[in-house]
């Protein structure tokens, strides 16, 4: 079975609102949430509860039961608000799963969530901003792939 | 000192109609129940999705990274014994900051893994499933790991 891998990105709301879901919310009760896609964020509205999402695709019909090893990995762009915007790249988080395909239940998917605006705040705190996130993924086994890359900037508002 | 104080599974089903829930209808608008696994009753009742939960706790701000592992334990179905093989499902190392606590949650569908692990390995049976964790920064500790045994009951009882 050939197959393609799709990243995706995504911030929590709750549902029929505009609120931030927290990390914190969505561990406690599950909160209904909707995932609402980025392409970009901004900096006036950052979003708490994000999720990474990594897809796998059959590109082909061949029904064959496989396990996919894939990797991902998410970076900040982080940039100084002294030493004249100094940038500087920080690994997030670092991943390798295995993934069933070609069974009739929910497959080929792995999600990675985690709370952004912990982190934004965090960085805020000493004079940096997260300029950007670059996620990126590929296959592993049974054949190593291309990397994906999406690459999801941040509008700064500097007051 | 940063510390991780607990690792756990958890899973949720339906409150309303005792459904486990699957990975894609977590988030769904329905009455959850949340409940930690330590074992699962195989193959009668089997939770649907699962959520590797790492909780770690720090007094004061710190940086942490944090090595995570999931491991599938097989033995063979003729001998019911010893483990046959291993199959690592997860690695990953997550940076993160923490002041009083801090979370990372991995999500897994185990009816799509365990539908994988009897179609692609009919003579093994799923044993035990591991998840561990570490602190590698700012200093090192020891795994702290949760397991959830396979139990597998006659048919009939």
């Amino acid at each position: 079975m050939r197959v393609e891998l799709r990243l995706e990105f995504a911030k929590a709301l709750k549902t029929g609102t505009e609120r931030s879901l927290t990390l914190a919310e969505w561990h406690r009760k599950r909160d209904p949430v909707q995932w609402k896609p980025l392409q970009r964020i901004d900096g006036a509205e950052v979003p708490a509860l994000v999720r990474a999402g990594i897809n796998l695709q059959p590109i082909d019909s061949q029904s064959e039961v496989r396990w996919y090893r894939v990797e991902a990995q998410a970076v900040y762009e982080v940039i100084s608000q002294r030493d004249w915007g100094q940038r500087r790249m920080v690994e997030r988080w670092h991943v390798q799963s295995a993934l069933p395909l070609g069974v009739p239940v929910d497959s080929g998917v792995h999600w990675e969530w985690w709370d952004f605006g912990h982190d934004w705040d965090y960085w805020s705190d000493r004079d940096y901003f997260i300029s950007g996130i670059t996620i990126r993924g590929r296959l592993r086994t049974p054949t190593l792939g291309k990397w994906q890359v999406i690459h999801i900037p941040i509008q700064l508002s500097l007051g | 000192m940063a510390k991780i104080v607990r690792v756990e599974w958890l899973t949720y089903w339906r409150s309303d109609t005792k459904d486990w829930l699957s990975i894609g209808e977590l988030g769904k608008a329905f009455p959850l129940q949340q409940r930690q696994v330590k074992t699962v009753e195989f193959p009668e009742i089997l939770p649907r999705l699962l959520i590797g939960v790492i909780h770690v706790q720090s007094k004061r701000l710190e940086q942490v990274r944090v090595e995570v592992e999931i491991t599938y334990l097989l033995m063979h179905e003729r001998t019911m014994s010893g483990i046959a093989r291993t199959y690592q499902r997860y690695q990953a190392f997550h940076s993160l900051t923490v002041k009083s606590s801090g979370l990372i949650e991995i999500p897994i569908a185990l009816d799509a893994d365990e539908n994988y692990f009897s179609r692609a390995h009919p003579d093994l049976a799923l044993k035990s499933l591991v998840l561990r964790a570490r602190l590698l920064a700012p200093s090192r500790s020891p795994w702290r790991s949760a397991k959830i045994d396979y139990l597998y009951t006659p048919w009939g009882d």
